[in-house]
């Protein structure tokens, strides 16, 4: 911050003294004490006893016994004045932290793909399964002139190139559509296998 | 693993040391040595002055990263995260355990963002020092108590901080002009208030004297010392728009 850009217009030094010439307000008792202060120096300035154990309060704060909401502020002057420097012990413990977080993010979205994929491959099963089971009018399978063979439940991972990483980010849209369009299509199968028909 | 750093031919943006920004753009994983690297020294200089081996190292480290070696990024992190913290985010958000849960979420950010990272001939800490500036921000944003630096402070700073990483400043400049930004800071704040007050804040907040090497220096008893830091303290609260002096005890 310059001085220049700080220093008040002479417009803006006219409108507050305008304002302070209208103004019916008093002087805030700590202002004032301040004031006097520099005068009269401090060892004369008044405060009462309510300020003393303020002041006491805030002094033990400072020196690491009990909280005052004032020592918050002082800590942050210090901390501005910088020179301190985080112990190796409490990063290592924060890098580890962050690592931790970054994996069981990945893991999530990993899951989150998998779980999709097993409750579908669940569903398609069941649906087989049910129209397996359940056909009145399918003729028996002596009367079949071949034999059905229907597409069984399996896992997902043979629907993508097992040489090539996932991407950390992003793709998983495209992924779950294409295990949703590889099951329905499997489904469709087993179904018109079921009837006969494919 | 083994891991070999290949040349893409590409020419990026030059820094002060010269250095091609795209050099380092593909990563091979296999079991080529490194005493293999197809790119010499020299192909990661251009008139300027050579690379040394502190940043040839960190460029391996990068590009070894950005493929995906964990154990690469911990060591950037663990070299470079401790600067983030004293010059970065300890400052800004003035308190130890503020500043090392923003330097966990800058770590998080790092490990998520790493592959946009492009290597620009000044290092990896200019690009560091965005996001940690950034996360800065965020956690000041959420913040309800009064602080020396405001959200806005932190919007120049983060402006400031992608120019640097634009322009490829070096890392001891970020340091310098961080340590600038908050000494001005909390210079500003301090000519704020009364001069006594400043100096009595100076002596033993900043300065960290005794109580009664700064009560012997503003010619005052210990316990008055005392009630001159109280309200040297209260006032430069009100002056960052604090809460009133009145309900300071009770706060």
């Amino acid at each position: 911050m310059s001085s220049d850009e700080s220093k008040p217009t002479p417009e803006v030094e006219l409108i507050d003294a305008v304002r302070a010439a209208r103004a019916e307000g008093e002087i805030e008792r700590a202002d004032h004490e301040a004031l006097l202060a520099l005068a009269l120096g401090d060892d004369v300035a008044e405060f009462d006893d309510d300020e003393r154990e303020r002041a006491e309060s805030l002094r033990d704060a400072l020196e690491g016994q009990g909280d005052h909401p004032l020592a918050e502020l002082a800590e942050a002057l210090r901390c501005a004045v910088g020179g301190r420097v985080i112990d190796e012990l409490s990063h290592e413990r924060v890098v580890q932290v962050a690592f931790r977080r970054a994996t069981m993010q990945d893991a999530k979205v990993t899951r989150g793909a998998w779980r999709l994929g097993i409750v579908m491959g669940g569903v398609a099963a069941a649906a087989a399964a049910t129209l397996f089971v359940f056909q009145p009018s399918a003729p028996p399978l002596s009367a079949r002139r071949t034999t059905t063979v229907f597409i069984a439940s399996h896992s997902t991972v043979s629907l993508f190139d097992a040489q090539k990483a996932l991407p950390r980010f992003g793709g998983e849209s495209s992924r779950i559509d294409r295990i949703a369009a590889v099951r329905d299509k499997q489904w469709r199968a087993n179904r018109f296998a079921s009837w006969g028909v494919r | 693993m083994e891991w070999a750093v290949v040349g893409d031919g590409g020419v990026g943006p030059a820094g002060p040391l010269g250095l091609s920004a795209r050099r380092v753009a593909a990563m091979v994983w296999g079991t080529v040595e490194r005493s293999q690297q197809t790119t010499s020294d020299a192909d990661h200089t251009k008139g300027g002055d050579p690379e040394t081996d502190l940043q040839r190292e960190e460029r391996q480290l990068c590009a070894a990263a950005q493929g995906g070696d964990r154990q690469a990024l911990g060591t950037i992190l663990r070299r470079h995260g401790p600067k983030l913290y004293r010059f970065v985010l300890l400052p800004r958000l003035g308190s130890e355990a503020a500043a090392q849960d923003a330097l966990a979420d800058t770590y998080v950010r790092v490990v998520e963002r790493f592959s946009t990272f492009e290597w620009r001939g000044c290092g990896v800490y200019p690009w560091l020092r965005v996001v940690a500036t950034r996360i800065a921000l965020d956690h000041l944003r959420k913040r309800k108590r009064e602080l020396l630096f405001e959200p806005e402070d932190l919007e120049r700073a983060l402006d400031a901080a992608e120019r640097d990483s634009q322009e490829g400043i070096d890392e001891a400049l970020c340091h310098a002009r961080d340590r600038k930004d908050a000494r001005s800071k909390l210079d500003g704040a301090l000519a704020e208030i009364n001069e006594r007050y400043a100096r009595a804040i100076r002596l033993r907040i900043l300065e960290d004297k005794s109580r009664e090497e700064a009560a012997r220096v503003l010619e005052v008893s210990v316990p008055t010392f005392d009630v001159v830091l109280h309200r040297a303290l209260r006032a430069l609260k009100k002056k960052l728009g604090g809460a009133p002096p009145e309900s300071e005890g009770e706060s």
